[in-house]
């Protein structure tokens, strides 16, 4: 019997890919986080144990969601806080309020009442530090961004959770944790809008700034390698229409492919997700795809880019990248899995396994091209995953 | 330089990003006693107005255009006290905007385009900000007396609300034109939420805000 990761792998070149794996992009933002399939998947068990990294009962979520859904990968197996941090907080719940309690000895005992995430779950948000009135020279980048090594990360516990979902499944699923992809993680230290200019304003700044933050995710992945997990997945959000091809040649491209190049040389793929990339931005879309990254994912056609898959398939193949670069399906998270008929979504799913199957020869995972929203039910997220392997997979 | 050197000077400034020298030639349009509103109009309008072109046409990219617009509201801000004080009375704007991103969703930066460009093309606009929820949307437009109520969801977890900002105008019986933008809309999601309007891009925004003021 094949599993998970033997089909993840195949897919990725390791194996004759007789199936096409399913998977969920940001499985945790909507199912884990948002409090609709939190009840379908915790059983009982209070929100706030995310809150505070309650890692045995949260790897009991990640099992009853893995038995219900049955992805063939885990999706989030990523740094937490540190051993430390977790051991000097505890949430008190009252009738009032639910509290996060700072109980670091030594120190002034607090506490902040903390929130149910909302119904449509936690996005990744922008930060909320924004240092771009004090980095100004490259010292100042060396100054406020901090790189803590691998082993460092390792010792502060900071990989507990990732060690604890590489015991529980990684024998059977492949394994991916998150890493910050170089630019957006600039956007950490100065904002969004004043990063975005300094594209414009001050390039050189910024260079040294991505190739500082290039350095902390170069350490993320060794330390994700060293615990185990099978790949790395960066969401890289200066793409699109926001940069232009030449700017993140020239300030993108060499950090992120330093990244591209660790996760390689420490075993791991690297799977690559640039938002609003489609068609009318092919050139940049051929500019990512010469970094190499194990695998591509691109969001589903929304205003004002198309990026059907049978389009990708073909500009992966005139590049010569068939036999590289595994290429992700982008079903429609909201049109087709939320509020598409049962035969729209059949149709869709069939449609997008025959493109990687025949049109790019197997070397195809199928995801939805953003996460699954609050406001999918269950069973048609269930309806999705059977589609997925009734059309996609040829073993048992 | 002459008065044309100084007004065209504004709008090059703004297309080629140049804050600097945006600064530089207000200053002169308020030293030498230039009409500052043909300053505005035919420099930092059109300056703004061809950017907004070139973005649209994808000459250049969202860094270059949030650059040039900060120049034009560096510039803009610069000539509307002159403005104001010349003409002695407030400059009729040519319709009120309240402009917000819905509850639950905190991206910001297609919505503030959005206010360069209604701004400088003459419009009243009041920014509510991120995160708004319905009620907020109907407050502000109630104490501006807004004709236009414009509604940014980023994502395709937040755009329901844009539904429950159209509900909440209806049910409180007001005629507000209320357009929606953002990633994940589209024509067929303004018709299903009850939407006046959606725009594609800053200039159909413009557009579409100046004929839905044709229409009230």
């Amino acid at each position: 019997m094949i599993t998970g990761k033997e089909r993840v792998l195949a897919a990725f070149g390791e194996g004759s890919p007789e199936d096409i794996p399913s998977v969920l992009c940001y499985a945790h933002l909507a199912l884990w986080r948002g409090p609709h399939f939190w009840n379908d998947f915790a059983e009982g068990k209070p929100w706030w144990i995310k809150e505070v990294w309650d890692i045995p009962k949260l790897l009991e979520v990640e099992e009853t969601m893995q038995s219900k859904l049955d992805t063939d990968w885990v999706w989030g197996a990523d740094i937490c806080p540190s051993r430390e941090w977790r051991k000097n907080h505890m949430v008190v719940p009252t009738s009032r309020a639910i509290y996060m309690r700072d109980i670091t000895p030594g120190a002034t005992v607090w506490q902040y009442i903390i929130e149910e995430p909302p119904p449509e779950g936690t996005h990744a948000t922008y930060p909320n530090v924004d240092l771009s009135g004090i980095i100004k020279t490259k010292e100042d980048v060396e100054k406020y961004v901090y790189v803590r090594k691998a082993e460092t990360i390792i010792e502060e516990g900071r990989t507990d959770w990732v060690e604890a979902v590489v015991k529980k499944f990684g024998d059977e699923k492949f394994i991916l944790s998150q890493i910050e992809a170089p630019l957006e993680a600039a956007c950490d230290f100065m904002g969004p809008i004043p990063s975005i200019k300094l594209f414009t304003k001050n390039p050189s700044l910024l260079k040294q700034l991505v190739d500082r933050t290039a350095d902390v995710t170069v350490e993320e992945i060794k330390a994700y390698a060293k615990m185990g997990v099978d790949g790395v997945w960066a969401w890289e959000w200066y793409t699109g229409e926001i940069i232009s091809p030449a700017q993140f040649e020239a300030i993108g491209k060499p950090a992120i492919e330093r990244c591209i190049r660790t996760a390689h040389q420490l075993g791991l793929k690297y799977i690559f997700y640039p938002t609003g990339v489609g068609k009318e931005w092919q050139v940049g879309f051929e500019n990512m795809l010469k970094m190499k990254p194990d695998g591509i994912h691109l969001e589903e056609s929304r205003k004002g880019f198309n990026s059907d898959v049978s389009w990708q398939a073909n500009v992966l193949k005139t590049q010569g990248l068939q036999d590289e670069i595994t290429l992700f399906g982008n079903v429609d998270a909201i049109n087709i899995v939320q509020e598409g008929t049962s035969e729209e979504l059949e149709r869709e799913v069939k449609r997008q396994i025959d493109v990687g199957r025949d049109e790019y020869y197997g070397r195809f995972v199928l995801d939805t091209g953003s996460p699954i929203t609050p406001e999918t039910s269950l069973e048609r997220l269930l309806e999705y995953m059977n589609l997925v392997r009734k059309h996609g997979r040829k073993t048992q | 330089m002459s008065t044309e050197e100084i007004i065209d000077g504004l709008r090059t400034a703004v297309v080629n990003y140049d804050e600097e020298r945006v600064k530089k030639l207000a200053s002169e349009v308020i030293e030498k006693g230039i009409d500052p509103l043909k300053a505005l109009q035919n420099g930092l309008i059109k300056g703004i107005n061809e950017i907004g072109e070139k973005f649209g046409a994808k000459e250049i990219f969202l860094s270059e255009l949030m650059v040039a617009a900060e120049a034009c509201l560096v510039g803009m801000d610069l000539l509307k006290p002159k403005i104001m004080k010349s003409r002695r009375t407030h400059v009729k704007p040519i319709g009120r905007v309240v402009l917000g991103t819905v509850y639950g969703d905190i991206h910001f930066i297609g919505k503030n385009l959005v206010a360069v460009m209604l701004e400088a093309n003459g419009f009243e606009v009041h920014d509510i900000g991120e995160d708004q929820p319905a009620e907020a949307f109907v407050d502000k437009a109630q104490e501006v007396g807004a004709d236009i109520v414009g509604a940014s969801a980023l994502t395709s977890t937040t755009r329901f609300e844009q539904q429950k900002i159209v509900k909440a105008f209806r049910a409180k019986g007001l005629k507000t034109k209320i357009i929606i933008g953002g990633a994940v809309v589209d024509a067929a999601w303004a018709e299903i939420v009850g939407a006046d309007g959606y725009a594609t891009d800053l200039q159909d925004a413009v557009i579409l805000a100046k004929q839905l003021m044709e229409q009230t």
